[in-house]
């Protein structure tokens, strides 16, 4: 028995079996889904004489499912973080890419500061009504996507705004380095490593993540609350806009029809990559994992139906898309479960050596 | 309340302080927003808008209404659990689907007579509710979010609705079940009389039953309607089959009033809409509370909003602001300050 | 003590919420370097008081002076700049940030804008072995005890060179060993001229570190004194605004005691292991009485009872318990199927559903008796309803009035009535009277000693010496999980009970068969 505990050494508190195996619980599907991307890039390198060609890579790089999808996800990795949701990225983008249809024959500079603008403002209202009101985000947001769609649909005039191949925006989301490594995606690559240091090395994500563990805590050790969720919001909201421009430029057109659904698809890669929705843990890097996984998934699957091997038809892309979450989570919470079994059987064990 | 923890543990503070004794108008505000805000409407309408009290009028308005608020009722009852079903739509396309396979069979029983629609809305109803049930497993005994447990069939179920129907949209001719969606019983639509039974089977449900106490127990206080006895995993498993049951209802009911099978549309996007209109009514995200009634004011409100704005030549893109800005205003209006 | 010495000078605070008053005309002078005690009911405005000093709450008149400075703070934030650090239960961590984060969360040393991590978890792995514990800072908060985390909310505020520390309640989930570390630690901080605010109820306590007291009651300051100058009764008396002399004559608790003929055994629980709380708890409770459960903080006394009930899982031993006297309950339904009712002892987060009405709270358990078809038959709801409000006395405006608009101890009673309206055949009542003013907890004490009947045990649990010696006949002592001292309470002494608790060397220590002490 322990009787000579020194306060602070008895780790196990009573009760806390489920917050030990925590720990299990964020790195189990973080680490999982590191592994599956793996695998699924060999199995490509393996399968397709192409995939690592330079003008496959370039292009699966520069894909909106990379490009676009990345960027929103890294911002909503703090929104999610936070406990919060962020339903209205999509929208946001949206928008942002009628913008920067509109302002691209003015050149990359006032295209890209467009797109952003449009961002930054959709991010501040979202911020202003759910940190300063303190409304639910969920609604909050889920109001913006219809308010922003409808916006989108007005400034089009309810159609596509055209965009000339000649244009920076477009010359610039083509271009690449070395053949391979295209611009968009060394633009994610730099957001990507900002974030990561903002939110994992900076107090500023420290902070994000004490207020999404315990609110209350956050407030009463003075953490200026309202201005770190204003901020992960307005994060968030101008890396949609960002997305927003890259999206025109890939399309070569603003769509006020795109992007539709895009929400989903970001929460999805966020979760995959292991941040919890309920806040408090989280990694910028498991997001980016996430992204590059359901992207290559669905590369694979491209691939798969061009070899004729076997095809999956378009019908099926989404049932193994939601399939392949279910698997993640059902795996996430598998590990939790078996945690607790395997610390309950080695307890039984002891007793019954201690009975013996 | 306040914001400080000791709180929590011991009230130090008067129990009347803090939200409980709002500001009465405020309180009002909070409990009769929705009724308040379409009364005004209607109001207005009637001043403003030619030919308002009109039959047709009900008709259109109850008519675009009818399958979002059947959807909603069993939103209405997840959401008192503190859970969501994201992928309502999806199951809409499910029962639709299941439906599309019985009016492509060669059996004659589905191509007319009444006896093959209520086979047909049976099949399509218990197919949406498997899903539901699915749904409430990942819920209830994985414990997942119901935000992301609901994400899977969001996506996979369109997917495999599209797949049941060969991603294709075909037309039926059952005309009893076109009757469903475009007949008339003394000047209302069917469709609205269903959608008035399932609103007064909800209300019934929430109001009178061991199950309906049980919702909002559970969405109360999970852990202490646990310990009360409350089999809060099968009240949970249960509120997202019967959320998929209804979803079905209404997937479909838009089957019959459009006489097609579309699975990539049928209910694509109707879960804004859907949460919107619970929202709107005041059922809290977090569960503990179901307004069935308000929820269906809620969705009333939404539809005259639109409905208004687009007899006033208003573009539907811009009834979009307006209806956002109501939804924030009325959750603005219920905010309850923070605990 | 002249004005300058005071470090905190609040004189005529007022406050309301909507109307309600919650202090008027409440004071607060702490002298440098002194640790002051601060007491008074529940209600008195204890918290709201301290709140408008942190600036949680603004005042509506008065006047606050620290250091020397009229101040008014926006925020705990600003309350935390100017040097006041409120330390509050481990509730105000962040569970799933390290140690580090957690103590320097707002304020991290940063080099280069790089939060410097090294340098963060040494700095708080010293801090916290200056108070006497030794933890990898690293780690999350939450792979350690309660207490651990109760002394990194002290090292928190420690990190901070603040001139006023407040302690509400500080030592409500320490150990014995653990209170004294932190006795020592106040003694260190207020020879270094800081000066500590010591909220508790533990009156021991408050004579043995403070100096000087504050009585607060119906939001005034009723008493300010040295603590050296004020007796016990004195204190009591001042805070419950009533004569020294009733006091005295008021006993120590409302239990009463009538013979009773003890029956067959409703619980029996042998060699009861439940990881990791339970460790083997032996206990038997008969129909007709009323057994104790005694046991510090963590010592299992909660996990038992969710052990019997069905609430946790049971790794290895046996419970037979209820009328069914079949096999171990497997969920709290199953437990009330087969006649056992639990009072949890959390009410806030176990107990109320805190939207629900008073009616709805109480029949929450018995609906399924309730109704037919899935159907609740109201009629019989309201008259079960009636008749429990009635009898324990629930002070509400209307049964459909929501349970939180309730007081502390109504609301305890409302969960009383959900067990009592069972009629169950064993009655587990976990800390019946936590958290309930002194007039409410006497009402309850009262209607404890009237649930046992013939047919029928109750297992109280208690913290409380007084609750456990005079409310129950037989009492079970719990340490580590175990069952570590059994002992008839008749003629016991509270050292009796104290020493098996912390020691479990208790003179005759048997875990063995309880049924020897009866007849």
């Amino acid at each position: 028995m322990k009787t000579s505990e020194v306060p602070g050494r008895d780790a196990a508190r009573p009760g806390g079996l489920a917050r030990i195996t925590g720990s299990f619980q964020f790195d189990g599907p973080r680490h999982g889904a590191l592994v599956v991307l793996v695998a699924v890039l060999v199995f490509a390198a393996l399968r397709y004489d192409r995939f690592y060609s330079p003008f496959h890579v370039k292009a699966f790089l520069s894909s909106t499912d990379v490009v676009c999808i990345g960027l929103i996800a890294v911002g909503m990795t703090f929104v999610i973080s936070l406990g919060e949701i962020d339903l209205s990225v999509a929208g946001t983008t949206v928008l942002a890419s009628i913008v920067a249809a509109m302002l691209a024959p003015h050149g990359l500079v006032v295209t890209l500061a467009g797109a952003v603008a449009v961002g930054l403002v959709v991010g501040a209202v979202n911020g202003a009504l759910i940190a300063l009101l303190e409304l639910p985000s969920f609604i909050v947001t889920l109001a913006a996507l219809l308010a922003l769609k409808g916006l989108a649909l007005i400034l089009s005039g309810n159609d596509k705004v055209p965009v000339d191949f000649g244009t920076q925006l477009v010359a610039f989301y083509d271009g690449s380095l070395g053949e391979v490594v295209p611009y968009p995606f060394l633009v994610l690559l730099a957001v990507f490593l900002v974030a990561w240091v903002a939110y994992s090395f900076r107090a500023f994500g420290r902070h994000i993540l004490a207020i999404g563990g315990n609110r209350l805590a956050a407030e009463l050790m003075g953490l200026r609350v309202a201005r770190s969720r204003f901020a992960a919001f307005l994060i968030t909201g101008t890396l949609a806009g960002l997305a927003g421009a890259f999206l025109t430029a890939k399309t070569t057109s603003g769509n006020p029809l795109e992007a539709t659904g895009w929400e989903l698809n970001v929460i999805a890669a966020v979760v995959l990559g292991g941040t919890l929705l309920t806040g408090g843990r989280g990694s910028v890097p498991a997001s980016l994992v996430g992204v590059l996984l359901l992207a290559s998934v669905f590369e694979v699957l491209n691939f798969e139906n061009g070899q004729g091997a076997l095809t999956i038809d378009s019908n099926w892309q989404n049932v193994v898309r939601g399939l392949f979450l279910l698997l993640i989570m059902v795996v996430q919470a598998g590990i939790t479960m078996r945690g607790e079994r395997v610390q309950r059987r080695r307890i039984r064990d002891q007793i019954a050596a201690a009975r013996a | 309340m306040s914001s400080v923890a000791t709180e929590a543990r011991a009230v130090d503070a008067p129990p009347a302080a803090g939200p409980q004794r709002r500001h009465p108008a405020r309180a009002i505000g909070q409990r009769h927003g929705v009724w308040i805000a379409l009364a005004l409407l209607v109001l207005a309408n009637v001043v403003l808008t030619d030919d308002f009290l009109t039959l047709s009028t009900l008709q259109v308005n109850l008519t675009q209404m009818a399958t979002i608020v059947i959807a909603a009722m069993g939103m209405t009852m997840i959401m008192a659990t503190g859970g969501i079903d994201l992928s309502v739509g999806s199951l809409m396309a499910v029962a639709g689907a299941a439906s599309g396979y019985l009016l492509l069979s060669d059996t004659a029983v589905f191509q007319s007579g009444w006896s093959g629609v209520v086979l047909i809305v049976a099949v399509g109803m218990l197919a949406a509710a498997l899903f539901g049930s699915f749904n409430g497993f990942l819920v209830a005994h994985l414990r997942i979010q119901a935000i992301v447990a609901t994400l899977v069939l969001l996506i996979a179920g369109r997917g495999i609705a599209r797949v049941m129907t060969n991603g294709r949209l075909f037309t039926f001719e059952n005309p009893e079940l076109l009757l469903l969606g475009r007949g008339q019983v003394a000047g209302l639509p069917i469709q609205a009389l269903i959608m008035v039974i399932v609103v007064v089977l909800t209300v019934v449900v929430v109001r009178l039953t061991t199950f309906g106490r049980y919702v909002i127990a559970t969405g109360g206080n999970e852990r202490s309607a646990h310990l009360a006895g409350v089999p809060v995993r099968r009240v949970k498993y249960l509120v997202y089959t019967v959320g998929g049951a209804l979803a079905g209802l209404a997937g479909l009911l838009s089957v019959a009033v459009n006489g097609t099978v579309d699975a990539a549309n049928l209910g694509l996007g109707i879960e804004f809409p859907v949460i919107a209109a619970v929202a709107i009514g005041g059922t809290r995200l977090t569960g503990g509370n179901a307004r069935v009634l308000a929820t269906v004011g809620g969705a009333a409100l939404m539809q005259l909003l639109a409905y208004t704005l687009i007899r006033h030549d208003i573009p539907k893109e811009v009834a979009n602001l307006v209806q956002a800005a109501v939804i924030v205003a009325a959750v603005a209006v219920q905010r309850r300050r923070r605990v | 003590m002249t004005t300058d010495d005071m470090i905190l000078d609040m004189q005529d605070i007022h406050k309301s919420f909507a109307g309600v008053p919650a202090l008027r005309g409440a004071r607060l002078r702490v002298g440098r370097g002194e640790a002051h005690a601060l007491i008074g009911q529940n209600g008195a405005g204890k918290s709201t008081l301290l709140k408008v000093l942190t600036g949680v709450y603004s005042r509506d008149g008065g006047s606050i002076r620290f250091d020397g400075a009229d101040v008014g703070f926006g925020s705990p934030y600003e309350a935390q700049r100017a040097g006041i650090s409120p330390i509050y239960q481990e509730i105000n961590l962040v569970p799933q940030r390290t140690v580090a984060e957690n103590v320097f969360l707002g304020r991290e040393p940063r080099r280069l804008g790089i939060v410097d991590r090294r340098r963060m978890v040494s700095e708080t792995e010293e801090l916290l072995s200056r108070i006497g514990v030794h933890v990898n800072a690293a780690r999350p908060l939450e792979t350690f005890s309660t207490a651990t985390q109760q002394m990194v909310a002290i090292a928190r505020a420690l990190s901070f060179d603040s001139r006023l520390i407040i302690m509400d309640e500080p030592t409500s989930s320490l150990h014995d060993r653990e209170v004294r570390k932190l006795f020592e630690v106040i003694g260190q901080l207020t020879a270094d001229g800081v000066a500590v605010v010591f909220v508790s109820h533990k009156l021991d306590e408050l004579y043995a570190v403070c100096d000087r007291i504050t009585v607060l009651r119906d939001g005034r300051t009723v008493a300010e004194s040295r603590l050296a100058e004020m007796s016990r009764i004195d204190l009591v008396a001042a805070m419950l605004g009533r004569d020294p002399q009733d006091v005295r004559a008021a006993g120590q608790t409302a239990f009463h005691r009538e013979q009773r003929a003890v029956g067959d055994p409703v619980l029996t629980t042998k060699a009861l292991s439940s990881w990791p709380a339970l460790r083997g708890a032996t206990i038997e409770v008969r129909a007709g009485e009323i057994v104790g459960l005694a046991g510090l903080l963590g010592s299992g006394r909660s996990e038992l009872a969710e052990s019997i009930f069905g609430a946790r899982k049971v790794d290895h031993g046996q419970v037979t318990a209820g009328s069914a006297a079949a096999a171990a309950p497997t969920s709290p339904a199953d437990a009330i199927r087969s006649g056992i009712a639990l009072t949890p002892e959390d009410r806030k987060t176990e107990g109320i559903v805190a939207g629900m009405s008073v009616r709805e709270n109480i029949t929450l358990s018995l609906l399924p008796r309730l109704s037919r078809f899935g159907f609740i038959n109201r009629r019989r709801e309201r008259a079960v309803v009636a008749e429990s409000v009635r009898r324990l006395g629930i002070k509400t405006a209307s049964v459909d009035q929501p349970v939180s608009d309730l007081s502390g101890g109504n609301q305890q009673k409302v969960l009383l009535a959900r067990s009592l309206v069972l009629d169950p055949d064993l009655l587990i009542l976990d800390e019946p009277t936590r958290g309930v003013d002194v007039g409410a907890k006497a009402e309850i004490q009262r209607l404890v000693s009237d649930s046992v009947n013939d047919g029928r045990g109750v297992l109280l649990i208690s913290s409380e010496m007084e609750e456990i010696l005079e409310g129950s006949e037989r009492v079970y002592v719990l340490r580590d999980g175990e069952t570590v001292a059994h002992h008839q309470t008749e003629g016991l002494t509270q050292d009796a009970i104290m020493r098996a608790m912390a020691s479990g060397e208790a003179p005759d220590a048997r875990p063995s068969d309880p049924g020897d002490d009866l007849s």
